[in-house]
């Protein structure tokens, strides 16, 4: 089964790396949306079905801790996993951001190695879920 | 006398260079830096928290396509690492920041870092930079780049 990420950073070429990454990591990857800002971002979930969302922090017009609040808000969007990749190194906001429900945090830089780890482990227990 | 800041600038700088873009920075004494000829870039940031401030990184032009090039696995000629390279440069200047932080202040502290800008830098303005004592001087490849920490306690 392949999956749909939506990848969400102001930078085109951190975006490019995270897809560069998930496809050399040989994971199961179907559509792959890119958003610029949390608001690109809602606009993207609302009309596709995605998977798994990839989002920085600190983005213009809606950062990813805005994003978060916002998917974690409604019924359906609150349950699609969110991996923050961010350069924010600080353990309290990693805390604040796991207790809003957010399922991994990658500090940048990562290597594919991490990349691909932290995406297995969020997605396996979709896996399970699906084969149960 | 080489700052505790320095230090971290140094080696944050170093470190994110190479595990991003897969290049080699060697930090280098500010005489042994070649006139500021070509194309520069000059990429900026502010930060805010615990400790307050801004790091400017210049760069030749040339040197951010390599950036960009290193860290998408393309050609430096190729027409992504063109279109990619401010890009590129801010991203670097954007993750040296949250390691420099993370180095000097520890993991506990949050900070509010503003979207890095870019501007096409005169030479008086390197000249300027490059003479300030925070600036930290680096050799990468045929190349260098100048890094400056600027923090409340120090004088900008």
């Amino acid at each position: 089964m392949a999956y749909n990420m939506l990848l969400v950073d102001d930078s085109a070429t951190v975006r490019d790396v995270i897809a560069k990454t998930l496809q050399i990591a040989g994971l199961p990857i179907g559509e792959m949306h890119h958003a610029s800002n949390g608001q690109e971002a809602l606009h993207i979930l609302q009309d596709n079905w995605i998977d798994l969302v990839f989002a920085d922090i600190n983005m213009p017009v809606m950062n990813g801790v805005e994003l978060v609040e916002r998917m974690s808000r409604d019924g359906i969007l609150g349950t699609i996993p969110v991996v923050i990749v961010s350069t924010d190194g600080s353990t309290t906001r990693i805390e604040q951001l796991m207790s809003k429900g957010v399922s991994a945090y990658i500090r940048k830089p990562f290597t594919p190695e991490l990349l691909r780890s932290v995406v297995e482990g969020v997605l396996k227990p979709k896996e399970d879920e699906n084969d149960a | 006398m080489k700052t505790m800041h320095e230090k971290a600038v140094r080696e944050a700088f170093v470190q994110v260079l190479g595990k991003m873009a897969f290049l080699f920075a060697e930090p280098v004494e500010k005489r042994d830096i070649d006139p500021f000829e070509g194309e520069w870039l000059l990429v900026s940031m502010r930060f805010r928290g615990e400790l307050a401030g801004t790091l400017d990184l210049a760069m030749p032009t040339a040197l951010c396509r390599e950036v960009a090039a290193g860290v998408l696995g393309e050609d430096p000629e190729s027409d992504k690492a063109q279109t990619r390279a401010v890009d590129a440069a801010l991203e670097l200047l954007n993750v040296t920041c949250g390691q420099v932080l993370t180095a000097i202040a520890g993991e506990q502290p949050k900070f509010d870092l503003s979207a890095p800008s870019a501007e096409s830098p005169s030479s008086g303005t390197l000249h300027a930079l490059a003479e300030v004592k925070e600036t930290v001087a680096f050799a990468i490849d045929d190349y260098t780049a100048l890094l400056r920490l600027t923090t409340k306690e120090s004088t900008p």
